[in-house]
């Protein structure tokens, strides 16, 4: 069987087209990061001794690690002064100012505040709040149990459970994380591709007329479908993989920096109420197992479309049009209150911070389950359910499967 | 090894395909010789377990086939009509790639391909990827693959078609080579593919089998109803139009025609010793041209 898969892979996937769109997506989705960084960095003003690039790295050393009552006055004695002198916006705007660390007063406070003040305040404060939110949860949980209302008050313990001890202690640079938490163009080359590497795996047979001979071997029909499943199966991990990794290389290598990958992951302020207590790393991971997950339930289902058809054209229309459709409904409803149509359309486990960026809780048979894991269940039943569709309505020989059905 | 077909019958629709086709086959090479949809495709197709019957049974050795199951698959080789395999991979790799599918196991594998190849000529090509060769090369690893399980039943579809003379007549050499010990079942409609080399011919026409004999039997059978006539173009002309002609040549002024035909079509024509071409113009395109003349 192992033979097989390794030759259904290499049937299908390692075909000089797909290594070349591989190739060539991956170094658009590389430009494409490098132009985020660019265009939305402070830091990307080169390496001259006044850039921000420099001075912040210089400032980094100084202020990183755990929050401190001495860091915190030692930068707010440097970012106080900068906010009193230019407050009222009558400070001078000469660029070579011998007094400041960029050649501007302004410049400095932005640098400061962008980078170290903000950062540093959302820290501090959002234990408080988090405890906030924990507290409030734990009163409703209260309340709700003396009402009775058992739902209720399983819903309030699990935020309070997911809130409770909430804190940031450690300061460190989070901008090449928030970037590379919130990018998603990676997800439509990953879609792409994993289309045209799918659409063939059953249609190539039929248009070279191989379908005929496979079944006339004792290693075809069902056998070779369940090799061609897993083969797809891996092809589809393998991409979601790579373009996870990728985006992950591409951001560190354009912002220079790993820095902040141990950080909590509510410590981006888009995560301000994620639905998971884990370090910006721990995330990633979890981001492209769900990446992984949504990419093969939606190839399954391409797959069990393609094997109707003779040609590739039209299951390919079909195919695109499922995607659109899916994307389309998923970007549609990714902020909204409808939590089980994030939870039903698979899109929702490729952009997964639409999940887990927000503590969202759906009514699993009288269990709140936070959306991400309910997505993560549905998603593996209908995968497999349609891994199954495709294995049995795979055509096989028809002594073989007379003398199974006896 | 004996194959015994039992009222094997399809129908699409309301048109039959095959019709209670019955026949035995033994060792050697047999030709299934019908027109274009006589349903010889059709057969092989329920042979092999692509297509299911309506009705009827395929015994092996007195066995159905339908409970040897997989035990069955393992027996046969199998040539599909116009192979296009895959045409990014090599002949070798394609061919482990076969062996993999007939559960052979690799450090075989490698020995059966090379042994094949080298019996095929096609040695030199083993790197070569599929979509780089010629039609008669292609033909060849088809056959290669039919092999490459050292099958007792080997089954060939149209083989042949669109070969051109020398790779066809190469094609027959190796299906004789490959006959002893075991039976080849070979569809064609191309008579000369198996006129040499088969041990029998069985005359498919419209889903129904007419006819199963060796190729001499068949020829005794329409003795004395093969002519030839020479006749000048207008007369040749009318000739054609009202007989079944097998071969028309012309010499000169005159055509010298070759009728097949019941009755001396006119005078002058002589009795020729038949061959299976035109056994198979009789039994084959008789109603047709009887439908013609009548109109």
């Amino acid at each position: 069987m192992i033979r097989l898969i390794r030759y259904e892979f290499i049937k299908q996937f390692c075909k000089r087209s797909i290594l070349t769109l591989f190739v060539v997506f991956s170094l658009a989705n590389l430009c494409k990061i490098y132009g985020e960084y660019k265009s939305y960095s402070y830091l990307a003003d080169g390496n001259g001794e006044q850039s921000w690039q420099t001075l912040h790295w210089q400032l980094y050393e100084e202020y990183q690690g755990e929050i401190t009552p001495e860091k915190v006055e030692r930068l707010l004695a440097v970012y106080a002064p900068l906010v009193e002198a230019t407050s009222d916006m009558t400070a001078s705007t000469a660029t070579d100012n011998p007094n400041t660390m960029t050649g501007n007063l302004y410049s400095d406070r932005n640098l400061l505040d962008r980078y170290f003040v903000q950062p540093m305040q959302y820290f501090y404060e959002y234990s408080g709040r988090s405890a906030q939110v924990a507290n409030r949860a734990r009163q409703n949980a209260a309340l709700y149990g003396e009402w009775g209302a058992v739902y209720q008050q399983r819903e309030s313990g699990a935020i309070y459970n997911l809130y409770a001890g909430r804190t940031i202690p450690v300061f460190a640079y989070r901008e090449m994380c928030n970037y590379y938490l919130n990018y998603d163009f990676s997800i439509v080359l990953t879609l792409l591709i994993s289309l045209y590497g799918v659409i063939g795996t059953f249609v190539n047979e039929r248009e070279t007329q191989m379908d005929m001979l496979l079944l006339v071997n004792p290693g075809g029909g069902r056998k070779t479908a369940l090799a061609k499943i897993i083969a797809a199966t891996m092809f589809l991990l393998l991409t979601s993989l790579w373009f996870s990794l990728l985006d992950l290389i591409g951001f560190a290598v354009s912002f220079q920096t790993f820095e902040g990958l141990a950080l909590p992951v509510f410590a981006i302020p888009n995560f301000a109420a994620a639905s998971v207590n884990l370090s910006i790393f721990q995330y990633v991971l979890l981001s492209a197992a769900l990446k992984c997950a949504g990419a093969w339930v939606i190839g399954m289902l391409w797959l069990l479309v393609s094997m109707f058809w003779k040609n590739a054209l039209l299951p390919f229309i079909i195919n695109f049009a499922l995607c659109m459709a899916l994307t389309v409904s998923g970007a549609a409803c990714a902020y909204s209150n409808f939590f089980w149509l994030k939870v039903l359309n698979p899109y929702s486990l490729l952009t997964n911070r639409v999940l887990l960026g927000k503590t969202e809780i759906v009514n699993l048979v009288g269990f709140p389950v936070l959306t991400w894991q309910a997505a993560v269940w549905i998603s593996l039943l209908a995968g497999l359910t349609l891994a199954a569709a495709i294995y049995f309505l795979s055509a096989e020989n028809c002594h073989h499967c007379i003398r199974r059905a006896k | 090894m004996e194959i015994r077909f039992e009222n094997i019958s399809k129908q699409y629709k309301n048109k039959y395909a095959l019709k209670n086709f019955t026949a035995t086959l033994n060792e050697g090479v047999y030709g299934l010789l019908g027109e274009n949809g006589a349903g010889k495709t059709t057969l092989i197709n329920i042979f092999v377990g692509i297509l299911r019957g309506d009705s009827g049974t395929i015994w092996v050795d007195g066995r159905n086939v339908k409970e040897l199951g997989k035990a069955f698959l393992a027996q046969i080789g199998y040539m599909p009509q116009y192979p296009i395999f895959y045409r990014d991979f090599t002949v070798k790799n394609f061919l482990l790639y076969m062996c993999t599918l007939k559960d052979i196991p690799t450090h075989k594998a490698q020995d059966r391909v090379s042994e094949l190849l080298a019996t095929v000529n096609l040695t030199d090509a083993r790197n070569k990827k599929i979509g780089a060769l010629s039609g008669g090369m292609r033909q060849r690893v088809g056959i290669v693959q039919a092999m490459l399980s050292d099958p007792k039943i080997l089954i060939l579809d149209e083989p042949t078609a669109g070969l051109d003379p020398s790779e066809r007549i190469r094609f027959r050499n190796l299906i004789s080579r490959f006959a002893q010990g075991r039976t080849i079942l070979l569809a064609t409609h191309i008579v000369s593919d198996v006129e040499c080399i088969a041990r029998e011919i069985l005359l498919l026409k419209q889903g129904t089998l007419l006819m199963q004999g060796t190729p001499a039997a068949l020829e005794r059978n329409i003795a004395g109803k093969v002519w030839n006539v020479t006749a000048g173009a207008e007369s040749a002309a009318l000739l054609t139009d009202m007989y079944c002609v097998s071969n028309m040549k012309q010499e000169g002024e005159q055509f010298t025609l070759r009728i097949v035909e019941d009755d001396c079509p006119i005078k002058t024509a002589q009795p020729v010793q038949p061959n299976v071409e035109d056994v198979f113009l009789y039994y084959c395109r008789r109603e047709h041209h009887d439908t013609s003349d009548t109109v």
